[in-house]
């Protein structure tokens, strides 16, 4: 038999995780995730780890806990869920290539009312994620839906509503499912009824462009 | 029958060191890998055996000498193992695994009275004969030691006694007596023509030291061969590193994969005989790994390859050194354009990047050649698939009547000196068939006098002349000019067609040729009733309706007529063939083109177009249909706990696909077809 790697196993337990997510058994596919967290913990306490393996598990750390806040979020606990994309957030780190943790937590805050547009930290917040995925879909993420759907909806919170309906032109292209198609559409929705009465202007500009979006290409 | 010049150039005079000329001391004969056998008491006539013994061999018919150290013997059974300084470029003679009352044998060696060698043989009297009580022997009956009154055979002691090419034991001794001569001296004689000889299963019991890490096939006990053959070119027995241990170091690198120990396989040696070939064909079939030394496209090399690239779909790994790095410009046989070439060179392993070291490279391919064989659609060479799917309408034989496909060099000085001769033979003997037994089908369906570019296919030239290498009852090939391309084309046609080759040279050609191996490959497939005179007028050369025609005469025996073919058919790897494939396999193989993975939060497109959002929907389909058909299947034909674990490892995870990535799709089935999936993700999971 060949030599299994551990995060062969670490993957097939998030594959798990996936499949019950989807049957609706939540608590499982959260103690299923648990496990493959604390599996990679222990795997990223090992000092002799080198600069490339530690990267690989710590974009699969972060990746867990993306999932776990998803999971959270369909148990309807949203404050579980923003502190999972947060602490997938700082496992991250500025250079991930992906934005997932960091993208939701920042709408999740916004959504809960923990930031507002207004706020200083989140117009950074939402600059530096603007900033990270132009870079981003010029490169190692120009064929990735998801970096092309967060880019629009950072630039529709940023105000360059232009910008986020060339990014969401430019992501269809990589050929995204219908329910990945919709997904970044109900976030959308979602943060639309939470700006609705503060800002009305972005509130409006959002509804129109799920409108827009829902529309075949 | 037995192939006499093979067995002559493969046998030995034993002389002392500085020994007088005419002063031999028995015979020996080479066994592969740098090793010779005699008997103990040629080199060693009385105990004790001194440690490091060192004798003279003497290969007349191959004109080669070397030195040659003792390095095992047994006394009792009477043989000695000898190490040569310099192994001679010959076919190493290979054992039997039985030997049969009856049997007729021969033995070729240099008895006293006979300088230049002599050929003697007659008959097994007693297959499991005992010398002495502890002597197990051959008991042999000699024509010429029976003859007159009973010839002497001092001399041929050490000699290989052989039944049909494949040695059964070395002579040992004879019952002798002395009779008077003419003037009254003591002469000796043979007693009844009784030789005896050390049995082949004598050595199978030797306990050889451990500096004898590299045995010859089948000496010294069952066949061991390894699942991972590297096949050995002549231009690496100069080679520094040697692609052996490249690849003896890539497997210390992979303990923990299911495969043996590289052992190797040398080319020239294998086309020496047809039971050489015969034998190597047989272990092309079985090695899952074969990695090939093709610097210089030796003829010999390309001929395996183009076996191998019939008879076995696993990795198959083709390495250039001499002073080739991968990415120098390299002209590559056009079978062979496709295939992805890697370099054990020295060069090749001063690079600045490590990864592009030999062993590396060889590593990553072989780690990689064998997770992609996972797929039924991984190839690594050509031909395999292309001999295999035939449409139903095209898999039928091509009868002679409807023409020949020829095989031959494309150079230009092939082309002007030799093609139109053939040519013109060929088509005289195609009208004269036609004459005699039209062919019924269009004559758009004709084959004619075909080379590979004339082939009226609507398929890509290689997979239509694959094709017609299976179908083409006739076919001749013309090994004039040695093309490379001609050598791996030969070496499909033999393992593809039940039907004779008719392998043919130009006779001058064929006297002038001095490359050992091309000598060897002349003797095992071109009989002297196929080498043509350019200089006879088309009609008086008998060479071309030997080969095709109303007239033809091919033997239906020996390598060209049939015999790889039909020991294919026996020795194949059923398990690997695409009818041992479970259909799920495919199902699964073919779905994971249209799956659409997510990997740490990263999904990559699936199609080659996915901004085209009705493909892109399609794909999404084809994936679920797939999955769900491989489901299906596998419950129904292996039940919800299927016994095998390959089916019950993919029952699982293909529910898992199904409920992972086609939620909506899943959830919209028939309930109890979502209840059977749902059962099958409940079982508690199998041990791995």
């Amino acid at each position: 038999m060949m030599n299994l790697d551990p995060l062969d196993r670490i993957r097939e337990l998030k594959q798990q995780a996936v499949v019950h997510r989807n049957r609706d058994k939540l608590e499982l596919a959260l103690r299923v995730l648990d496990e493959a967290g604390s599996q990679l913990e222990s795997l990223l306490a090992d000092p002799t780890l080198d600069a490339d393996r530690r990267a690989q598990l710590k974009a699969e750390l972060a990746d867990t806990h993306g999932m776990k806040g998803g999971v959270q979020r369909r148990r309807q606990r949203p404050h579980e869920a923003l502190g999972e994309y947060e602490a997938g957030a700082a496992v991250e780190g500025t250079e991930s290539t992906t934005t997932y943790n960091l993208g939701n937590s920042v709408l999740l805050s916004l959504v809960l009312g923990r930031a507002t547009l207004d706020d200083a930290q989140t117009q950074q917040r939402i600059a530096a994620m603007v900033s990270r995925l132009e870079r981003q879909v010029v490169g190692a993420r120009s064929d990735e839906w998801w970096a092309y759907a967060d880019l629009a909806q950072f630039r529709l919170l940023s105000g360059d509503v232009s910008g986020a309906y060339s990014a969401y032109a430019a992501g269809r292209a990589t050929g995204p499912s219908a329910s990945e198609r919709q997904r970044p559409l109900d976030v959308l929705a979602e943060l639309a009824a939470a700006l609705k009465d503060r800002h009305p202007q972005r509130h409006a500009q959002i509804v129109d462009f799920i409108e827009w979006a829902k529309r075949p290409a | 029958m037995t192939d006499l010049p093979a067995l002559k150039r493969a046998v030995a005079r034993v002389r002392a060191p500085g020994g007088a000329a005419d002063a031999w001391l028995g015979s020996a004969f080479y066994i592969g890998e740098g090793l010779a056998l005699t008997a103990l008491h040629v080199v060693a006539p009385r105990p004790p055996v001194a440690a490091g013994l060192r004798v003279k061999l003497e290969f007349l018919a191959a004109a080669h000498e070397t030195e040659a150290t003792l390095l095992a013997h047994d006394a009792v059974a009477d043989w000695a193992l000898l190490r040569c300084e310099r192994p001679p470029m010959v076919a190493p003679l290979l054992p039997a695994e039985t030997v049969a009352d009856g049997e007729a044998w021969s033995a070729y060696g240099f008895p006293g009275l006979v300088e230049q060698g002599l050929v003697v043989g007659g008959q097994v009297r007693d297959a499991r004969a005992s010398e002495s009580a502890a002597m197990a022997a051959l008991q042999l009956f000699c024509d010429e030691a029976a003859a007159g009154q009973g010839a002497p055979l001092h001399g041929l002691s050490g000699s290989p006694c052989v039944v049909d090419d494949r040695v059964v034991g070395l002579l040992r001794s004879t019952p002798q007596d002395s009779v008077l001569d003419g003037q009254g001296r003591g002469r000796p004689v043979t007693v009844a023509g009784t030789v005896w000889a050390c049995p082949v299963s004598a050595l199978s019991r030797a306990a050889l030291p451990a500096e004898v890490a590299l045995l010859p096939e089948g000496w010294f006990g069952p066949p061991a061969r390894s699942d991972f053959v590297v096949v050995r070119s002549r231009a690496d027995a100069q080679a520094k590193p040697r692609l052996l241990s490249v690849a003896r170091a890539v497997r210390e690198k992979l303990p923990g994969l299911p495969l043996g120990e590289p052992q190797p396989l040398d080319a020239d040696a294998a086309v020496g005989s047809e039971a050489a070939l015969l034998d190597a064909t047989r272990w092309l079939c079985r090695a899952q790994v074969a990695v090939f030394d093709v610097t210089g496209f030796e003829p010999a090399v390309m001929l395996l390859l183009g076996i191998r690239a019939v008879v076995r779909r696993g990795v198959t790994i083709l390495s250039i050194g001499g002073d080739y790095a991968v990415g120098d410009r390299l002209r590559v046989p056009f079978n062979l354009m496709d295939a992805n070439i890697v370099s054990h060179s020295a060069r090749q392993s001063r690079l600045a990047d490590e990864r592009l070291h030999p062993v590396a490279m060889l590593l990553t391919r072989i780690v990689r050649a064998l997770e992609a064989l996972e797929s039924p659609h991984h190839f690594d060479l050509p031909v395999y698939e292309a001999v295999r799917r035939l449409p139903v309408a095209r898999r039928g034989v091509r009868p002679p009547e409807d023409g020949v496909l020829v095989l031959c060099s494309f150079e230009p000085d092939y082309q002007a000196r030799n093609w139109q001769a053939l040519n013109n033979a060929l088509k005289d003997q195609w009208d004269n068939l036609k004459v005699r037994s039209p062919h019924a089908g269009p004559p758009t369906a004709h084959l004619g006098v075909a080379r590979s570019f004339e082939l009226n296919s609507p398929q890509l030239v290689s997979r239509a002349i694959y094709e017609e290498m299976r179908r083409a009852q006739s076919c001749v090939v013309d090994l004039t000019g040695w093309a490379d391309a001609v050598l791996f084309e030969l070496g499909v046609r033999l393992v593809v067609s039940p039907h004779p080759t008719a392998c043919m040279i130009e006779r001058q050609a064929a006297a002038a040729e001095t490359d050992p191996a091309r000598q060897a490959l002349l003797r095992l497939l071109v009989p002297d009733a196929l080498r043509y005179d350019l200089d006879l007028d088309v009609l008086d050369e008998p060479a071309w309706r030997c080969a095709y025609g109303p007239n033809a005469e091919l033997s239906r025996d020996g390598v060209a007529g049939g015999a790889l073919y039909r020991m294919v058919a026996e020795a194949l790897e059923v398990d690997t063939e695409p009818a041992a494939q479970p259909v799920y396999r495919e199902l699964l193989d073919s779905a994971q083109l249209f799956a659409r993975e997510t990997r740490g939060g990263r999904t990559k497109p699936v199609g080659l177009y996915p901004g085209n959002a009705r493909l892109t929907a399609l794909e999404e389909q084809a994936e679920f249909d797939r999955l769900l058909a491989a489901f299906l299947f596998i419950r129904h034909r292996h039940g919800r706990e299927p016994a095998e674990p390959e089916a019950r490892q993919a029952l699982r995870r293909t529910a898992q696909q199904l409920f992972e990535r086609h939620q909506l799709r899943t959830q919209a089935l028939a309930p109890e077809l979502q209840q059977d999936l749902e059962a099958v993700l409940d079982q508690p999971e199998a041990a791995p």
